[in-house]
């Protein structure tokens, strides 16, 4: 059976590969410092396949035909964007799909009543682009891309994004394949991006929401993650729903690293690790 | 209110190369033909940001639609746009 070994969330800022490289300003260095302790702590627990799982930002799904959770199938993982590479100076990333685990996923999804859209034809955008180049710039690892929708209304309450979570760990658990599999998820605090809060994030909801983190208290988290609540925070807060889906991932329990890179201009970086100890059960 | 169609066009100026160049030409050729009501088609055609997010676009379109009209993010775009937007409220975006 395929065996878990990583549960991590990697922030996606565009301005962070960039920032990371010669840090303005403090907040930053402790980001540059934590890119750099999840990139050795993936290389140990050495992953077959990373199943990534981020937002499209209106990139290729749009009002349309809008997923709310889709697995992707491509050959190659492929992007970032033109337009965002030219925007923000982002390198790309280009490695090949694991599509049997990408297949597994979809039927043992359905089998659990979760109806993931499939897409064989996708590009990943930098929500997935910067927190794998973070983790693995060596680009040498299959990926498997779980799209979620925090953008366009309607978007699922917390407690589906989190039972997606416990459906993408059951079906890598019950998965039958020498493999070893890393999640990485990508996540908002307080973004006001686009809307007036661009430049102002919400520090104490952001202090009160990261101490619910690393207690993790999952209940709490789950019940202030509606699509609703988070908007009326910042208009890209939704972003938060994603941790939900790290909770589910883990089996509830507290991460054991965590750091958030604070900006007092703008929106901070969340990054947290669970130990394989603590995935098991075992005490951390 | 027509909001698919403002949407859709701030998501085809950001994201579609031919269309941020025609709107960069002449706006209104991007608007010709769209389902768009009065008020909908003045603020795209003069591309008022603060308008346009009080119609109820999505807030992150716009803001994509705006940074390719910039060209590449800089702190000072977003310093100017978050200006432009100093004192509006958040709106119902549902479409």
């Amino acid at each position: 059976m395929a065996e878990l070994v990583d549960v991590m969330v990697v922030p996606h800022d565009p301005t962070l590969p960039g920032w990371v490289q010669d840090p303005p300003w403090p907040f930053i260095e402790g980001a540059r410092d934590e890119v750099q302790a999840l990139r050795s702590r993936l290389a140990e627990a050495a992953p077959d396949v990373i199943v990534m799982v981020g937002s499209d930002h209106f990139s290729q799904f749009f009002l349309d035909a809008m997923p709310a959770f889709l697995v992707a199938k491509p050959t190659r993982v492929r992007g970032p964007f033109p337009d965002e590479a030219a925007g923000f100076g982002l390198e790309p990333y280009d490695v090949p799909c694991d599509r049997a685990l990408a297949r597994a996923l979809l039927r043992g999804g359905m089998e659990r009543d979760v109806d993931f859209a499939a897409s064989d034809d996708v590009v990943v955008d930098h929500a997935f682009t910067i927190p794998l180049n973070f983790i693995r710039p060596e680009q040498d690892i299959p990926v498997v891309p779980v799209f979620t929708n925090v953008m366009a209304p309607p978007v699922p309450p917390g407690r589906r994004f989190h039972r997606v979570g416990e459906v993408i760990r059951e079906v890598i658990e019950a998965y039958d394949a020498d493999q070893r599999v890393a999640v990485v998820t990508t996540a908002h605090m307080s973004n006001g991006v686009g809307g007036p809060n661009s430049l102002r994030p919400n520090p104490e909801w952001d202090r009160r929401m990261w101490e619910l983190i690393e207690a993790g208290a999952v209940q709490e988290i789950v019940e202030a993650a509606t699509f609703e609540q988070l908007y009326a925070i910042g208009s890209n807060t939704a972003g938060f729903l994603n941790f939900c889906l790290a909770f589910g991932v883990a089996g509830g329990v507290a991460p054991t690293r965590s750091h958030f890179a604070a900006n007092p201009q703008g929106p901070g970086n969340a990054f947290l690790a669970w130990d394989v100890a603590a995935l098991s059960g075992a005490p951390a | 209110m027509s909001l698919y169609q403002v949407n859709r066009v701030l998501w085809e100026v950001a994201k579609q190369p031919d269309v941020t160049a025609r709107y960069q030409a002449d706006p209104a050729s991007v608007l010709a033909g769209r389902d768009l009501e009065p008020a909908e088609h003045a603020a795209l055609e003069r591309g008022e940001i603060r308008a346009i997010f009080d119609l109820g676009a999505h807030p992150f379109l716009l803001y994509n639609f705006a940074l390719r009209r910039n060209g590449r993010f800089t702190m000072e775009f977003l310093a100017d746009y978050a200006g432009q937007l100093e004192g509006a409220k958040l709106v119902d975006i549902t479409t």
